[in-house]
């Protein structure tokens, strides 16, 4: 593989990597796919510094020279781990394939998004902070262990909602999710001393709009829940939601490209409730949001823009 | 392709030892039981193909991909190995 390359970290089986995987195709450009989760065993390298990184990314099936990739796509891959767990010995290559491999693969150039920055985008507080610093309108929002806190918070509130941080949780008999989920004082109990609990004002909105944002073209979809859940978090009912291509207003606009401006990211899938009034309250951000089943319901482009953004060099 | 849509409503019982966050933890109201032998990755393209009667379609074009792009955090499987090689 010799011609300019954008490199792939991603899972197997990930339908959103494949859509980018076949436009690049589609465009002629080489790509090289992995999963950092392959190294040692089917993923190696061998990197040599000279003023550059030279040397080469290989598996049992292709390579790629270090200095022809041009950018790098980083979608949800698995974790470097070279030891198995409590294997001799395990934990300390696990540490060194992270700041070997890891760091070879971090100094490739142009990530849509580079991981570091992701990693601190996806802090929900981080979030609300740069948004409103960027003059985005955002909900009341409280994070904490106090049952009393939480309660005269919520009290306080026409309406409130739950928000977790992280969606998923593994329970014996399977996964569950966490939603967007109404909650009243009297229900808060003394359980919120477990961990942080993230309460939030409750937006009385017409609609949310999914903004995705790639190099800064935008493409939102309008969202309208037909259902009490859908309405709620429309993730949990996605039968119940119809979608429609949105405008975005220039003040949001303007607002939105300095928020990622801060936050160092190229690509940001975002929420928005458009409360009755027009306004747009920023909800959530995520920098390794989906987007494929935007486009299936809108035809917005944004498969296109990604494969722009990773093969017009900067 | 035997996939197939799953409706689960239950939601994680309250107690007082869980976190009050995870009594709003429910199964997926839709959701896809994926037989693994049923998707395959090609090394040679790069890309997941799922079975379609005695065809294999690029994971795109397959009714699949639409479950696997929603926006919620679906079970990850990481194990998908091209079987053409095995």
């Amino acid at each position: 593989m010799n011609g300019d390359t954008v490199l792939v970290l991603t899972a197997r089986l990930d339908a959103t990597a494949d859509l980018v995987v076949t436009e690049l195709d589609r465009r002629g450009v080489p790509v090289f796919r992995c999963d950092p989760a392959d190294f040692p065993d089917r993923l190696g390298v061998s990197g040599y510094f000279d003023g550059r990184w030279r040397g080469t990314l290989h598996s049992p099936y292709r390579s790629v020279a270090l200095d022809r990739i041009v950018s790098g796509y980083y979608r949800r891959p698995g974790r470097i781990a070279a030891g198995t767990a409590g294997s001799p010995g395990g934990e300390w290559a696990t540490a060194e394939a992270r700041g070997g491999f890891g760091g070879l693969l971090a100094a490739v150039p142009r990530w849509l998004n580079d991981p570091g920055r992701m990693e601190y985008a996806e802090y929900k507080p981080v979030q609300l902070a740069a948004a409103a610093r960027a003059g985005l309108a955002t909900p009341a929002t409280l994070v904490t262990t106090d049952p009393d806190a939480a309660r005269a918070f919520v009290a306080g509130l026409p309406r409130a909602v739950y928000k977790p941080f992280c969606g998923a949780y593994r329970a014996e008999d399977g996964t569950r999710f966490i939603y967007t989920s109404p909650v009243t004082a009297d229900a808060i109990d003394e359980s919120v001393r477990h961990t942080a609990h993230q309460f939030q004002e409750w937006i009385d909105k017409d609609h949310e709009v999914r903004l995705t944002v790639v190099d800064g073209r935008f493409f939102a979809a309008r969202l309208t829940g037909r259902s009490v859940d859908a309405r709620t978090d429309w993730r949990s009912d996605y039968d119940a939601v119809d979608y429609a291509v949105a405008e975005v207003p220039d003040p949001v606009r303007a607002a939105v490209t300095a928020m990622l401006g801060e936050l160092g990211l190229r690509f940001a899938a975002m929420d928005f409730a458009v409360h009755r009034d027009g306004t747009w309250y920023f909800l959530d951000l995520n920098p390794n949001g989906q987007w494929g089943w935007i486009e299936h319901a809108t035809g917005l482009p944004i498969c296109a823009a990604i494969a722009d953004a990773l093969s017009t060099p900067g | 392709m035997d996939s197939r849509a799953v409706i689960d409503d239950r939601t994680t019982q309250d107690s007082a030892e869980l976190p009050f966050g995870l009594r709003f933890a429910r199964t997926p109201r839709s959701s896809v039981r994926l037989d693994l032998d049923q998707v395959r990755y090609d090394e040679r393209s790069q890309r997941a193909f799922a079975a379609d009667g005695d065809r294999w379609l690029p994971l795109i074009d397959h009714r699949l991909a639409q479950t696997l792009q929603t926006s919620g955090e679906s079970p990850r499987e990481d194990e998908i190995f091209d079987k053409s090689f095995t």
